[in-house]
């Protein structure tokens, strides 16, 4: 059997941003067990980790599903071009992430959507990158944005680079969320930040380190 | 059902009817925008989805707390005599994976949860036709007395053998297994008691799961 790890990054509630977790471990595989990897695609070990965000927002759940939502709002709160390719909001519907990432609708309700990155697209290794947006009703004139990343991080380096990417992908993630509540709130996004300088950002998309996606 | 297969042409996208379910297609990617390939990435996907769903007696909340957990699969899907978590939470939260077809928990709501299957672990060959399997099953409060469960599947079709019929084929053969586990499932909704399951098929009769010919999921 493959050895399957996860870790939920993180176990306190923050004021705004959640991040929780707990990591979990099943044996090792025997090495005669293995086949002859298939690079890009055949994973021996997966390690999943989990990085769950959310923020309260100061409108109703549906107003601000309203706002940021539909699959290529993205394009507004990430700031990146977004292109759909088939129906809006329909599941199998491609989006197309500054020209080059694409990601794929596979879940969806009416206050939350789930998708994903298909293999080969943007990430090589294969990493099952999945994000999950939802609001979640608090009460008659409050809700909160739910935001949770689960991928498998086995091809990066070391420990020390899976903590990188996940600390980076939280920051990217979490500021997405505080646009999503300006926008929600405010009807408008917050302004600009001064762009970092070409190589100093972080990697917010799904692959590690190439992709660049929601 | 809708039915219908997405090209995007120089043009604009164009729409052409297929039976089964609705299928989506990505073109490939201009080379002059595309990263380096991944091994095996398809080159032209055929989505398809399932949606399927049924009414139930009963509030949406008491129903999710009857079919919602996600090892509950082993009470309603025929196919399926045992479920175990595996991997990650044991409570089942995303990230949690099952025994069924080592289905990893990637999507969940209050009263909802999407489940992806991966590529092979352990058979490169089986990997590089990774079909995309995905499932969502949602229980979808109507009344303050009655619900609806909804299940949806959603994968790349391109793999499956055959002709168009052949697809639908695999497709039909999908719908009606999982419309059974919804009937299932609203069986134990509403407090009856799930008849036995029917003797297994034969093998190749028919794939449950996500991979074709391989997967036995949800």
């Amino acid at each position: 059997m493959s050895s399957i790890r996860f870790a939920a990054v993180g176990a306190v509630a923050l004021t705004t941003c959640v991040v929780a977790g707990a990591s979990f471990a099943q044996p090792p595989a025997p090495p005669a067990a293995a086949p002859a990897a298939a690079p890009g695609v055949v994973v021996a070990a997966p390690h999943y980790v989990s990085i769950p965000m959310e923020i309260a927002v100061n409108k109703p759940a549906a107003e601000v599903w309203a706002k940021v939502g539909h699959f290529c709002d993205l394009g507004t709160w990430m700031r990146a071009p977004c292109v759909l390719t088939g129906p809006d909001d329909t599941l199998g519907t491609v989006r197309t992430i500054a020209g080059r990432i694409k990601e794929v609708l596979v879940g969806k309700t009416t206050l939350s959507y789930t998708y994903t990155q298909p293999v080969g697209s943007n990430t090589a290794p294969y990493n099952l990158y999945h994000g999950t947006l939802e609001a979640v009703p608090v009460n008659a004139t409050s809700s909160k944005l739910v935001y949770n990343l689960v991928f498998d991080n086995s091809m990066l380096a070391d420990d020390a680079a899976r903590a990188r990417d996940i600390t980076s992908k939280t920051n990217q993630f979490n500021g997405a969320l505080a646009n999503m509540k300006t926008l929600a709130e405010t009807g408008a996004m917050p302004p600009a930040p001064a762009a970092p300088a070409r190589g100093g950002g972080a990697a917010p998309g799904g692959a590690a380190p190439a992709g660049r996606g929601g | 059902m809708r039915s219908f297969k997405t090209t995007a042409l120089s043009l604009g996208l164009w729409l052409a009817a297929i039976s089964g379910g609705a299928a989506l297609a990505q073109p490939p990617a201009a080379p002059t925008a595309a990263p380096a390939p991944a091994a095996a990435a398809p080159i032209a996907p055929n989505y398809v989805t399932i949606p399927m769903e049924i009414m139930v007696n009963k509030p949406a909340a008491e129903v999710w707390a009857k079919v919602g957990k996600y090892c509950d699969i082993a009470a309603w899907l025929p196919a399926v005599r045992t479920c175990t978590i595996t991997a990650g939470p044991a409570s089942g939260e995303i990230g949690s994976v099952r025994s069924v077809g080592g289905e990893i928990m990637v999507g969940k709501t209050a009263l909802s949860y999407t489940y992806a299957q991966r590529p092979s672990l352990t058979n490169p060959a089986a990997a590089v036709r990774y079909n995309f399997y995905h499932g969502c099953l949602e229980a979808v409060p109507v009344t303050a007395t009655t619900s609806k469960l909804v299940y949806t599947l959603m994968y790349d079709n391109e793999y499956v053998a055959g002709d168009e019929a052949a697809k639908a084929a695999e497709m039909n053969n999908r719908r009606t297994q999982f419309t059974a586990a919804l009937g299932n499932m609203k069986i134990i909704a509403e407090g009856g008691t799930v008849p036995p399951a029917p003797p297994a098929p034969a093998r190749g009769g028919g794939a449950p799961g996500g991979a074709p010919g391989a997967g036995r999921g949800g």
